[in-house]
C-alpha cells in the first residue's frame, strides 16, 4: 500500500501533498512547522483515531487522501468528519462509521479479516515522535491505538485465544470491581471503628422507601395518561375522518342512513369511555403527587431542623450511606484472590498458546537480531528468542533502545508483509531525536536502502539522509499556506 | 388544636355531597344533571324535561344526641327552598337531614329511624304543625304539597359507620343494573365519586356540576377493568396465566379494546357470528370459534403459544364484554 497524496482544507485554506512510491522527506529548516501535523493528517486518512495537534484541529479539516492498494488498486479516502469516512473505489462510494467500522475499512485496504493482525499494523509502520521510539513489543502506538506483540503473532500465525481473551478481560473487569468493593469495605470499617452510631435512622430509610414508591406509581400513571391521550386523539381523528367522508348506506327496507360517527357501533361510547378514565387516572395522579410533595416536604422540614441542630456534612452523609451497605471485607478479599489465580492461569494459557506458534516467532526473531546485529545492539548469542516478549526496557536506553525499537520494527514489518502479501509505507517521525549521532542513522538508512527498497518510506525531519532518490515536501512557516 | 369551625364545614360539604349521592341515584333514569351549591347547601338535580328538584342539605355533627339546631336549620331551609321555587317550576322541594329527629318533636321521632322519606302529606300532625307555622312567617311560601322531609344517617368519623347508608343506596344501586357486575365494585364507584367526581377543582367558586356521562362512565370503567373478569372465561386457562396474560400485555389488551380501527373488526365479526344463545355465551362461543383469525396480530417474536393463544382470546373477549357492559349499564341507567 503507498499514498500517492493527500489533501487538506482548513477554511478558506487547502493544499495538496504529492507522495512518490520512494523515498519521501518531510522537511522543514526549523522545528514545529507542522511535520508531524502531517503525519498525522496521513494516519487519519485512513479512519485512525488520531489526535489533533495542537494548532490545527482535525475535525475542523477536510482531508481527501488518495491510496494505492496492492489488492483493489487506487482508493479516496474523503474524511470531512471524525465520525465516518467515505471511500471511493472504482467509482463506487461508500461510508464507513467510524470508529465502528473501522476494521472493514482496513480490512479492505490491508486486504486481511485478522482483527489481531488489524489492530497491530498501525503499531508496526509508524514511529511517533514521542513514544514511537520507545515503543519495543507493547504499548501506545499514538492516542488510544496499541501496539502488543502476543496479539501481532496470534493474527499471524492464525492462533485463536479469542475466548481466552474474553474471559480474561470479564476476570479484569470483575477483579477491577471487587477491588474498589474491598476499599470501600475497608473505609467502611473504618468509619464504623471511629462511632458506632452511623447507621441511617429509620425515619430516612423509610421516608425514602415512601418516595421510590410514589415515584413508581406516579410513572406508571403517567405513562398510562400519555397512552389513553394518544388512543383518545387517534380515535378522534378517526370519528373526524368519517364525518368528512359523508358516506350514506342502505339499509335492507330501503331507508337511506348517513353515517356518522354516532351510528359506528363503540366510537363515541369509546371515546366517553376513554374521557372518564382520563379523568379518573388524572385524579389518581393528582393524589400520589400530593402526597409526593407531602413527604418531600416533611423530609425538607425534617432536614432544615436537623440543619439547625447539626449540619451534616456531605462527608457525613456519604458516611452513613456507606455504613448502611452490607458488605464483608473479608468474603471480598478472598473472592479477589481467586480471581486473581484464574486470571493468572488465563493469562499463562494465552501466553504459552502465543508462543506455541515456533514459525512466525522464530522469523521475527531471526529478523530482529540480523538487523540489531547490523545496527550493533547485539546478536544471537545475547539476544534470546524470549527477548521478543521482554518487558524489561529499564535496561536499555538512548541511542541503543532507539535502535533496538528500530530493528524490532523492521521485523514486525516483514512477518505482516509476508502474511498480507503486500508492501505496507514505513513512517517514521523523526528518526533522528534522542542522541543519535550521524554514524547510527547512516546504519539505519543503509537497512532501509537495501530490505525495503520496494516500501513507500516517509520521513519528517529537519535533517536530510542519506537516499538515492528522495521526494522532498517542504513546508515552510505553516502545513497548509 | 384543631379548627372546629373548618372541621364542622368539612363535615357539612362531605354531608352534602352523600345527601346528592342518594338522591342522584334515586333519580338516575330521569336525572340529566346535577349541581351543588357549596356555600348555600343547595343541591339541584334536573331532570329530562328541565324539570327540577331543589333541596336543602343540613348536617348536625352528633345527630344522634344533639337536637339543639334542627328547628333552626327547618326553618332556613323552608325558607330557602320558597325562594327557590319561585324562580324555578320545581317538582318537589326536599329538606335532607342526617337528623333523626329532624322537627325535635317526640311524636314524629319513631318515623325517622333510618333511611326514611317522607312527603308533607304523610307526616304525623305534629311536624306538619311545625312546617304550616313556619311558612306562614315567609311572605310567598311553598307548596306543602311538594315538600319532602328525608333523613339518612351520616354520623362519627369511621368511614364505613358514616358512609353507611350511601354505600347501601350505591350497592342498591349497581344490583338493579342487573349487569352481573362483580362484588366490591359498589365501593370502589363511591370512592371514585367522592374523590374523583364531586371535587372541586376551583377554589373560588364552590360550585359542582355534574351530567350524568360524568357520573355513570366511572362505573363502566371500573366495571369493564381487564382484571375484573368472569370465571367462565378464566377458567379454560392454567391457573394463573389469566393473571399473568393481564400483567404483562394489560396496556396491548387495553388500547385494542380503545382503538376503534382495532374494536371495530371485532365487532363486525361477532355482529356476523350466528349463536342463538345470551350475551355473554355467544362471547365465549364467538371467542373460541374466532381467535385463530386474530392470533396473527399478537405472534410477537418470543411469545409461546399458550400465551399467544390466551392473550388473544383475552383482547377478543374484553372487546366484546365491553361492549355488552356499555350497554346494559347505558340501558340500566338510561343514558
Amino acid at each position: 500500500m503507498i499514498f500517492c497524496s493527500i489533501h487538506i482544507k482548513e477554511g478558506m485554506a487547502e493544499r495538496t501533498f504529492n507522495f512518490s512510491k520512494g523515498v519521501n522527506l518531510i522537511f522543514s529548516k526549523e522545528n514545529s512547522k507542522g511535520k508531524t501535523t502531517l503525519l498525522r493528517f496521513m494516519l487519519y486518512s485512513l479512519g485512525y483515531s488520531i489526535p489533533s495537534t495542537r494548532k490545527i484541529k482535525f475535525d475542523h479539516c477536510e482531508v481527501v487522501a488518495q491510496i494505492y492498494c496492492d489488492g483493489i488498486g487506487d482508493m479516496r479516502l474523503s474524511r470531512f468528519h471524525n465520525d465516518f469516512i467515505e471511500v471511493m473505489v472504482k467509482s463506487e462510494k461508500k461510508t464507513y462509521i467510524l470508529p465502528d467500522q473501522l476494521h472493514e475499512l482496513h480490512s479492505i485496504i490491508f486486504g486481511t479479516e485478522n482483527q489481531n493482525v488489524l489492530n497491530n499494523i498501525l503499531g508496526a509502520i509508524y514511529a511517533d515522535q514521542e513514544k514511537g521510539w520507545t515503543l519495543l513489543n507493547r504499548g501506545t502506538a499514538i492516542g488510544s491505538i496499541r501496539f502488543n506483540i502476543e496479539e501481532l503473532i496470534r493474527g499471524l500465525s492464525g492462533c485463536d485465544c479469542n475466548d481466552l481473551i474474553c474471559s480474561e478481560k470479564q476476570l479484569e473487569r470483575e477483579l477491577g470491581k471487587y477491588r474498589q468493593l474491598f476499599s470501600v469495605a475497608k473505609y467502611r470499617e473504618s468509619i464504623m471503628a471511629e462511632s458506632g452510631t452511623l447507621a441511617a435512622d429509620n425515619y430516612t430509610v423509610e421516608s425514602a422507601v415512601a418516595v421510590s414508591q410514589l415515584l413508581i406509581q406516579q410513572n406508571a400513571l403517567q405513562s398510562e395518561l400519555k397512552r389513553i391521550d394518544k388512543t383518545l386523539t387517534d380515535n378522534k381523528r378517526i370519528r373526524h375522518y368519517v364525518a368528512e367522508m359523508k358516506l350514506m348506506i342502505q339499509l335492507p327496507d330501503g331507508t337511506t342512513v348517513p353515517v356518522t360517527a354516532e351510528n359506528i357501533v363503540g366510537l363515541s361510547d369509546t371515546i366517553d369511555f376513554l374521557v372518564a378514565k382520563r379523568k379518573m387516572i388524572s385524579s389518581d395522579l393528582r393524589s400520589v403527587m400530593h402526597q409526593l410533595s407531602g413527604i418531600q416536604k416533611e423530609q425538607h422540614t425534617e432536614e432544615e431542623q436537623l440543619a439547625f441542630f447539626k449540619s451534616e456534612s456531605l462527608l457525613e452523609v456519604f458516611d452513613k450511606k456507606i455504613a448502611a451497605v452490607p458488605i464483608d471485607a473479608i468474603a471480598i478479599s478472598k473472592e479477589i484472590k481467586r480471581l486473581e489465580k484464574t486470571l493468572k492461569a488465563i493469562r499463562k494459557e494465552i501466553s504459552d498458546k502465543t508462543k506455541s506458534d515456533t514459525g512466525v516467532t522464530k522469523s521475527l526473531y531471526e529478523n530482529m537480531v540480523k538487523f540489531a546485529t547490523e545496527l550493533g545492539v547485539g546478536n544471537s548469542e545475547s539476544i534470546a528468542t524470549s527477548y521478543l516478549f521482554t518487558s524489561n526496557l529499564k535496561e536499555l536506553s538512548g541511542a541503543v533502545l532507539h535502535k533496538t525499537v528500530f530493528a524490532f520494527r523492521l521485523a514486525y514489518i516483514i512477518e505482516i508483509e509476508k502474511h498480507l502479501g503486500i508492501k505496507l509505507p514505513i513512517i517514521l517521525d523523526s528518526p533522528s531525536g534522542k542522541e543519535v549521532d550521524q554514524a547510527n542513522i547512516q546504519l539505519m538508512v543503509n537497512i532501509l536502502k537495501r530490505d525495503f527498497s520496494d516500501n513507500q518510506i516517509i520521513i519528517a525531519s529537519i535533517f536530510q539522509y542519506d537516499f538515492n532518490s528522495v521526494n522532498i515536501i517542504e513546508i515552510n512557516n505553516r502545513l497548509i499556506e | 388544636m384543631r379548627d372546629r369551625r373548618a372541621h364542622s364545614v368539612l363535615f357539612g360539604f362531605d354531608f352534602q355531597v352523600n345527601a346528592a349521592i342518594v338522591l342522584m341515584l334515586e333519580n338516575i333514569k330521569e336525572l340529566s344533571s346535577l349541581r351543588l351549591e357549596g356555600n348555600e347547601e343547595d343541591i339541584e338535580l334536573t331532570l329530562e324535561g328541565n324539570r327540577k328538584i331543589l333541596v336543602q342539605a343540613k348536617s348536625v355533627e352528633n345527630a344522634s344526641s344533639d337536637f339543639s339546631n334542627v328547628r333552626a336549620n327547618l326553618k332556613k331551609a323552608l325558607m330557602t327552598l320558597s325562594e327557590g321555587a319561585q324562580k324555578v317550576d320545581a317538582k318537589q322541594l326536599i329538606f335532607i337531614t342526617n337528623s333523626p329527629n329532624p322537627f325535635n318533636d317526640q311524636y314524629s321521632r319513631s318515623i325517622f329511624w333510618g333511611p326514611t322519606r317522607r312527603p308533607f302529606s304523610t307526616l304525623p300532625s305534629s311536624a306538619q304543625e311545625i312546617v304550616i307555622g313556619y311558612l306562614s312567617t315567609i311572605a310567598v311560601p311553598l307548596d306543602p304539597q311538594k315538600f319532602i322531609v328525608q333523613v339518612f344517617p351520616f354520623e362519627t368519623d369511621d368511614e364505613t359507620e358514616r358512609y353507611k347508608a350511601v354505600m347501601q343506596a350505591t350497592n342498591d344501586f349497581i344490583g338493579s343494573l342487573n349487569a352481573n357486575t362483580s362484588p366490591g365494585l359498589g365501593k370502589k364507584l363511591l370512592q371514585v365519586w367522592h374523590n374523583n367526581i364531586f371535587i372541586n377543582g376551583s377554589k373560588k367558586d364552590a360550585t359542582i356540576h355534574l351530567n350524568k356521562k360524568n357520573i355513570i362512565w366511572p362505573i363502566i370503567v371500573l366495571e369493564t377493568d381487564i382484571s375484573r373478569c368472569e370465571e367462565s372465561f378464566t377458567e379454560q386457562f392454567d391457573a394463573g396465566v389469566y393473571d399473568e396474560v393481564v400483567h404483562l400485555y394489560g396496556k396491548t389488551i387495553d388500547s385494542c379494546c380503545e382503538r376503534v380501527d382495532f374494536f371495530a373488526r371485532v365487532l363486525y365479526d361477532y355482529n356476523q357470528f350466528s349463536c342463538s344463545k345470551k350475551p355473554m355465551d355467544k362471547c365465549l362461543e364467538f371467542v373460541n370459534c374466532s381467535w385463530e383469525d386474530y392470533k396473527s396480530e399478537f405472534a410477537v417474536p418470543g411469545i409461546d403459544n399458550e400465551t399467544l393463544e390466551a392473550l388473544t382470546k383475552t383482547v377478543l373477549y374484553n372487546v366484546v364484554r365491553r361492549r355488552i357492559i356499555i350497554n346494559k349499564i347505558k340501558q340500566g341507567v338510561n343514558l
